[in-house]
């Protein structure tokens, strides 16, 4: 189908997207280490209830972890072994939760989901339910539940805008395995019953653009590379044009949007009865000496990953999990792939923002930056005054999707997300 | 422990900083100071530099009495008192006394800058606040004794020719004094401050231009703000004087309006953040400094802008940019008014649907009577003998249904039995159907 030009927003911030360091570099598949440590905690909602013991033998794609609540999801196990232990380990933000801990035998024992009976859409949901799937650009919330809004949507929305710098995976995937990705995608179509099949892709990956051409069933979205263009208000303006009003869904203009990568792991439970425990994921950054793409297997500490991409120590200043700019920092390289990883960066200290912050000028660049249009300086004066209320009042901070926007763009470099964050998490508080 | 650094996200960020701003600002202020100080010599150069100096001393001072380490002085240092100084030497006319500069440097950083909380936190423009100070303070010093510019120099590198020059008064109050006519120096040499007398920095318009668009192309401010404020006071001024178009050009070349308009309204502490509240902002500098020019016949680019520095919190209160996905104002209304409207029609439609019921019941009653009536009427026509002559009592009954049913429509919720009673038995139909259509013509 012929493409069509994305609408434009006016906002966000423009910069170098650094991808040119891991653009060319094919998926590579990564063995796990002697042990993994696979956390019940990968998703937002309840964490997983485990349904294993220690020293129990498990196989690769067992269930480990039963999802627990609506919002919720099954784990598996990504190696074949013996349980070793199940204890509490803290995840890069420093949240404690239980990680099952197995040995590898190294033989990759496979054991697939049962085979499905048809391919009705509620067949569909019920196996993207069943196999674990969480939205895997960085939200992690349950795919299943996307897939069941409550009001009538009319059109799928997949996110290929990869806006982070230095993230390459779902380029990859969309490359290397364009036809098992759009397969996904008609089977989430499917699922949802609707026809429009829109994917939104930036126009710094052409080669995708012209491989997602020729599916007639799918309309390609050139987008302007702007950050932040894979945010989900922001994909479904720049796509349909339409806004997604204050505090609402995305289902209420009649838009889902789900990630590639997501529309490749519905693809793997559905076709080939693989439930969800590896990912592509990343590694990146001017300290990493050979920039990979890499399918992880969940429950890979970090420190063996970076081993295998040979990390440079000299200048390292900060090892991030995600994206620089809504990732987070790790404190270590002790942690544990979960579903929600995209990218490991290594970068130096010419990179990151080191500086410490000096007083507001109030020169409204952030307010221009700000994709939600909201006046973030307004938000840090009064949350430094502890006046919760007048920053929603007067800022609208209840709105902001933390995009960092703002804080890019501050001549003063003022911690704007902390004031945002904690702003919001006081205000919640009170509610 | 590994060494490596933690942070909020996001973990990169722009180029640009406070310094740099400030840098670039002091920059684009080179060319205006380099053509102060050939116009009016060495004592623009004393003057500058004793503002300048001053003002950064005065900062350094202040932070010392507030018990800051030096190192922490030093790396906090901003360059903001630099721009403030410079600028406060660049409003001043070269034949100040010599402790003017430093008396209005001292208060611009201690009272007006520091005081409030240092950079940033200052409700006016500290440079303005200085000036007018000293415009108050030292009155004698500040506007007579006008420094003639030494254009000799420049001369012979400019190749203009110059008209007489005038000592002793700016252009523009001659011209707001004694009109147009007044006038002595043409545009051009306005532009370029060949022979024009003033403040140090606002006479060569070419220098405060070159500056200008030097902070336009730094991305330092929006080019469409001092046009806005600049254009604005032209147009005030042409329709203050009856439509002449001869006062646009002296009035937007004369005064320290380029020097207010490209760096003093644009300072950001000082200014709306939002680009409506901005665009507001200097259509009301320009107004307001047309109008008082008009009024005062001296320059008051400083009092308006100090004067409008007050309301900018007020601006950046109550405009703001709609948040995204929020109702624009046609869509709020629209959507009000499409409320209300809803709201109507549902009132009208309960009012209706009441009234019809109303006429249900009296429909329901009347008929209901009137079957028991002609029950009981041909019961008793049955049992009587037949002597009555129907036709006379018939006529009579019809008129005294007529005057009962004007009373019931009197009363529309009224019941409606007595007007049954007084129905014949030979026509009930009829009667009730009449009745019921004349209420519903009223309604």
């Amino acid at each position: 189908m012929e493409t069509k030009k994305g609408k434009f927003f006016n906002r966000g911030v423009h910069f170098d997207d650094k991808k040119y360091l891991a653009k060319d570099i094919p998926i590579e598949i990564l063995d796990a280490p002697e042990s993994v440590a696979i956390s019940l905690a990968q998703h937002i909602g309840k964490p997983a209830d485990a349904v294993v013991a220690v020293g129990d033998k498990v196989l690769q794609g067992q269930l480990i972890g039963k999802s627990s609540g609506f919002v919720s999801a099954n784990v598996f196990s990504s190696v074949s072994g013996e349980v070793t232990a199940i204890e509490k380990k803290p995840n890069q933000r420093g949240q404690l939760s239980a990680h099952i801990v197995i040995k590898n035998d190294g033989l990759y024992t496979f054991s697939p989901l049962p085979s499905m009976p048809d391919k009705q859409p509620a067949t569909i949901i019920a196996r993207v339910q069943e196999a674990g799937i969480v939205g895997l650009g960085g939200a992690g919330f349950p795919t299943a539940v996307k897939l069941s809004p409550k009001t009538a949507v009319d059109t799928l929305i997949i996110n290929g805008a990869e806006c982070e710098p230095y993230l390459t995976c779902d380029f990859r995937l969309m490359i290397e395995k364009t036809n098992e990705v759009v397969q996904g995608i008609r089977l989430l179509a499917k699922a949802l019953k609707l026809n429009t099949i829109l994917v939104g892709i930036e126009d710094n990956k052409p080669e995708a653009i012209a491989l997602f051409e020729k599916f007639d069933d799918i309309q390609v979205v050139v987008l302007k590379k702007r950050y932040p263009m894979g945010s989900e208000k922001h994909l479904i303006y720049s796509c349909t044009g339409r806004k997604v009003p204050c505090g609402k869904l995305p289902s209420d203009v009649g838009c889902v949007v789900q990630n590639i990568a997501t529309a490749f792991a519905v693809f793997e439970a559905v076709e080939l009865n693989k439930p969800l425990f590896e990912r592509t994921l990343t590694v990146s950054g001017e300290n990493v000496k050979t920039p990979k793409n890499l399918l992880v297997k969940f429950g890979t500490n970090f420190s063996y990953i970076f081993e295998k991409c040979s990390l440079d120590e000299k200048d390292l200043a900060m090892l991030i999990c995600g994206g620089p700019m809504m990732g987070s920092t790790l404190i270590g390289r002790d942690f544990y792939t979960k579903k929600t990883d995209s990218g490991l960066l290594a970068l130096n200290k010419s990179t990151v923002a080191l500086s410490n912050p000096t007083p507001c000028i109030n020169c409204g660049a952030c307010a221009k930056a700000c994709p939600m249009q909201l006046m973030p300086m307004t938000i840090d004066f009064y949350t430094q005054a502890g006046d919760w209320a007048s920053a929603d009042k007067f800022g609208g901070v209840m709105n902001c999707i933390e995009c960092g926007s703002c804080a890019f763009v501050c001549p003063a470099k003022r911690a704007l997300i902390q004031s945002i964050t904690l702003c919001k998490a006081k205000l919640r508080e009170k509610k | 422990m590994e060494k490596v650094f933690v942070s909020d996200s996001p973990h990169i960020r722009g180029k640009r900083t406070t310094k740099g701003i400030m840098l670039d600002v002091i920059i684009a202020l080179l060319p205006a100071t380099i053509m102060g100080c050939v116009f009016f010599g060495w004592k623009a150069v004393m003057v500058l530099c004793l503002s300048t100096l001053s003002a950064v001393v005065t900062e350094v001072v202040y932070s010392l009495c507030l018990r800051k380490n030096i190192k922490q002085i030093f790396l906090d240092f901003d360059l903001t008192s630099i721009v403030t100084g410079l600028l406060l030497g660049l409003i001043m006319s070269p034949n100040v006394k010599w402790y003017v500069p430093i008396l209005s440097a001292v208060f611009a950083i201690a009272v007006v800058k520091m005081l409030f909380g240092g950079t940033g936190k200052n409700i006016v423009n500290p440079a303005i606040a200085g000036r007018v100070f000293a415009f108050i303070a030292f009155q004698a010093t500040m506007i007579s004794g006008w420094l003639a510019p030494n254009i000799d120099a420049v001369l012979p590198l400019l190749n203009v020719g110059s008209a007489s020059i005038t000592s002793g008064a700016t252009p523009l109050g001659g011209m707001l004094t004694n009109g147009l006519s007044a006038m002595q120096l043409s545009n051009l040499d306005l532009f370029l401050g060949t022979g024009l007398v003033g403040c140090i920095g606002e006479t060569c318009k070419l220098a405060l231009l070159i500056g200008g668009v030097y902070l336009v192309i730094r991305k330092v401010i929006d080019w469409k703000y001092p046009v806005i404020y600049i254009v604005t006071t032209g147009l005030f001024a042409v329709f203050l004087n009856k439509m002449n178009w001869g006062y646009f050009l002296p009035s937007i070349l004369s005064g320290g309006l380029f020097l207010g308009a490209i760096f003093m309204a644009t300072d950001y502490v000082t200014s709306p953040s939002t680009t409506l509240g901005n665009v507001i902002y200097f259509l009301l500098l320009g107004a307001i400094t047309a109008v008082l020019r008009n009024a005062t016949h001296i320059e008051v680019v400083s009092f308006v802008i100090l004067l409008m520095n007050i309301i900018v919190p007020l601006i950046n209160t109550y405009i703001r940019p709609r948040i995204f996905g929020a109702p624009s104002f046609v869509e709020k209304t629209k959507l009000k008014l499409e409320n209300a409207k809803l709201a109507s029609k549902e009132k009208k439609e309960k009012k209706l649907a009441a009234s019809l019921e109303t006429k249900q019941a009296v429909v329901n009653s009347t008929s209901e009577y009137l079957q028991q009536t002609v029950a009981q009427n041909t019961a008793a026509i049955e049992k009587e003998s037949k002597i009555v002559t129907p036709s006379a009592q018939n006529a009579d009954k019809i008129v005294t249904t007529q005057v009962a049913t004007n009373n019931t429509n009197a009363n529309a919720n009224a019941p409606t039995d007595d007007t049954a009673k007084k129905i014949t038995a030979e026509k009930p139909a009829e009667k009730t159907a009449t009745a019921t259509d004349k209420k519903e013509d009223k309604q």
